[in-house]
């Protein structure tokens, strides 16, 4: 018998079922749904991808990024402007530097400057960012969040400034959002499954004993930080798309916080667990918010305030991190 | 010059408030490596506290709030990071990121997202000549108040005994519980202690904005937390210079600076502190035992 390709023996991983079947069961469901369920449902496979990126890096490294809602909004600003109509960007943002005025590429090419963009940040800030761990890492990542924030917010010639950037359209369809998770998964799977993505996992285990077996532990992380990046700031890009107006509020702290529940809830570790806790506080979070705009099963009535649905996701969190820190799957699924 | 003399006076007062909210952090960090994020929700239950209590007497409503971020802050602990003793410092971060996460939007839910307006007192509002400069009482009040705590705070934790021991475990925790140090009392007491600076930090505020909303907290703990960084959390000192500097810094920026560079002051505020932590990372003024064993 023929010996199966290494590239289809990797295709064709049992991790990979849950991870790849969720994304196009998704997508179907999308394509039949409601408006404003397949708006949810876009949604969920834009941010599926964001914490899938996360997953690259964190999961693999054990160091846990706080910054990657700069490379969302980043990707969104850059595919947004460049992809923008040129009478309408004169309208929108009349101070724009000639320099950048005249130009416009098509909507695939956006997706791409905007993942180009993320990882040339991600490029310039990561060389300091990866010598740090634990605590250090997560505060200096949350710095660069809030450095990114600050700039995009202000800087009012380029990106609107506080005040919202409309026109941006609502091209994003649930093929486009799915294809780009299914892309995210078997980028993050190849990466883990290679020697970088092996080397990395051994850093993660044993720092100390990993850099004593000469493994450059920087550079590594640097690399899936990179990459993670890039994919953020491609989901990015399809995440304005979605949205149709950009607001800075849009991807503060809020965006952040949905992400990191979505990475931990469903586990840190493993790809299933990052796609599950997409799902599960997607799901609980629609299920919140129609609370907060009141609902009715025959009877019963229930009317909730707003804020019910972030209120209810940190108790989720929390309890998570009491009861199962390793995430719902964490521990079920093979790495 | 007055202008200058002026914008120094207002920036040890902003300095003084970070402080504190450093210094409640840098409590809990050096005794189970706990960097709270949870302190700005607790600095706000207390504004919401003086906001229900706005029309009792002034110290009663203060007192009020000492006691709702007392009380949370115990409550947090024996909750949620009593039960995560074990978990990494990362971990702890982000539990207490979605506990605030969650109160700030708990408040949504009971108090609304506007802000509430009220005032503290009308002598707060009106200022004073102090030797031709006209000073605010609201920033006499916090140049005192923090003088005051960060006062007690330095005589409580070198001269009573308890205090030493709370130095010790923000020292080595592990050496002082097996030195028979109750650990579990102090780990309450550093939580206790962390809610009054709290409560504190909460007066200045208000009494600053006349009104409190769900995010008044989260403003105050991110730059005090970053203020920690700078100083070293694992001192209580260094945290509490490293607050004090922070907001001493980002006063003055905000009267030095030229109007069109002015917003992009916390970028370059942040700018710092990942330099900080890439250079020092055990912070400007680092406690003496900390050094990383395998």
């Amino acid at each position: 018998m023929r010996r199966t390709e290494p590239w289809l023996a990797a295709a064709l991983d049992p991790a990979l079922a849950v991870p790849l079947a969720t994304p196009v069961l998704l997508v179907l469901a999308g394509l039949v749904a409601r408006p404003d369920v397949e708006r949810t449902v876009v949604d969920c496979l834009v941010l599926m991808s964001v914490v899938v990126a996360l997953q690259l890096f964190s999961g693999s490294s054990g160091v846990i990024s706080v910054c990657h809602v700069a490379f969302v909004q980043l990707g969104a600003y850059v595919s947004a402007l460049s992809a923008m109509p040129e009478q309408r960007r004169e309208v929108m943002l009349p101070d724009l530097p000639s320099g950048l005025a005249h130009v416009r590429v098509g909507l695939f090419w956006s997706y791409l400057l905007a993942a180009l963009a993320a990882a040339v940040l991600a490029l310039v800030a990561g060389p300091l960012l990866m010598r740090l761990s634990g605590l250090q890492s997560a505060i200096a990542t949350f710095a660069l969040l809030l450095a990114t924030q600050t700039v995009i917010e202000n800087w009012s010639a380029v990106t609107g400034g506080p005040g919202a950037l409309i026109g941006v359209g609502t091209s994003t369809t649930p093929v486009l959002a799915g294809g780009l998770v299914v892309v995210a998964v078997l980028v993050t799977h190849a990466f883990a499954r290679s020697r970088y993505g092996l080397r990395l996992r051994a850093t993660r285990e044993d720092e100390v004993a990993a850099r004593a077996a000469g493994i450059d532990v920087e550079r590594l992380r640097l690399l899936a930080f990179v990459v993670s990046a890039a994919l953020a700031g491609a989901a990015g890009a399809l995440y304005g798309h979605r949205l149709g107006t950009l607001n800075p509020d849009d991807f503060g702290l809020r965006l952040t916080f949905f992400l990191l529940a979505m990475l931990i809830v469903g586990g840190l570790r493993s790809l299933t667990g990052a796609v599950v806790g997409c799902v599960v506080v997607t799901a609980l979070g629609q299920a919140l918010l129609a609370v907060e705009n009141g609902v009715r099963w025959g009877p019963v009535g229930l009317q909730g305030p707003p804020g019910l649905r972030e209120l209810g996701l940190a108790a989720l969190l929390v309890v998570i991190l009491l009861v199962r820190p390793a995430g719902l799957v964490g521990g079920r699924v093979r790495e | 010059m007055t202008t200058l003399l002026q914008s120094l006076v207002d920036g040890i007062g902003v300095g003084g408030l970070y402080a504190l909210e450093s210094l409640g952090i840098g409590l809990l960090f050096g005794i189970m490596r706990l960097a709270n994020f949870a302190l700005g929700a607790v600095t706000m239950a207390a504004a919401y506290a003086l906001y229900v209590a706005r029309d009792l007497p002034l110290g009663v409503a203060v007192l009020l709030a000492v006691g709702v971020a007392v009380l949370l802050s115990l409550l947090l602990e024996a909750a949620v990071f009593r039960r995560m003793r074990s978990a990494s410092e990362a971990a702890l971060f982000i539990a207490s990121f979605a506990i605030a996460f969650g109160l700030e939007n708990l408040a949504l839910v009971v108090f609304g997202a506007n802000t509430r307006s009220f005032s503290l007192s009308p002598w707060l509002a009106r200022s004073s000549d102090v030797l031709g400069l006209r000073i605010s009482h609201l920033s006499i009040v916090t140049l005192v108040a923090a003088g005051t705590l960060l006062l007690l705070f330095s005589v409580f934790l070198r001269r009573t005994e308890v205090g030493i021991r709370l130095r010790a475990a923000a020292d080595d925790f592990e050496m002082t519980a097996l030195l028979g140090v109750r650990a579990h009392r102090l780990i309450a007491l550093a939580f206790a202690l962390s809610g009054v600076l709290c409560a504190a930090v909460a007066v200045v505020v208000v009494g600053q904005l006349g009104g409190v909303s769900p995010g008044l907290g989260s403003n105050v703990v991110v730059i005090a937390l970053l203020g920690a960084v700078i100083g070293g959390m694992d001192r209580l000192s260094g945290a509490a210079v490293g607050g004090f500097c922070v907001g001493f810094v980002l006063s003055l920026l905000d009267s030095v600076l030229p109007l069109e560079v002015r917003p992009f002051r916390d970028a370059v505020t942040v700018a710092v502190v990942v330099g900080v932590l890439v250079f020092r990372p055990q912070g400007l003024l680092p406690g003496g035992t900390l050094t990383e064993r395998v």
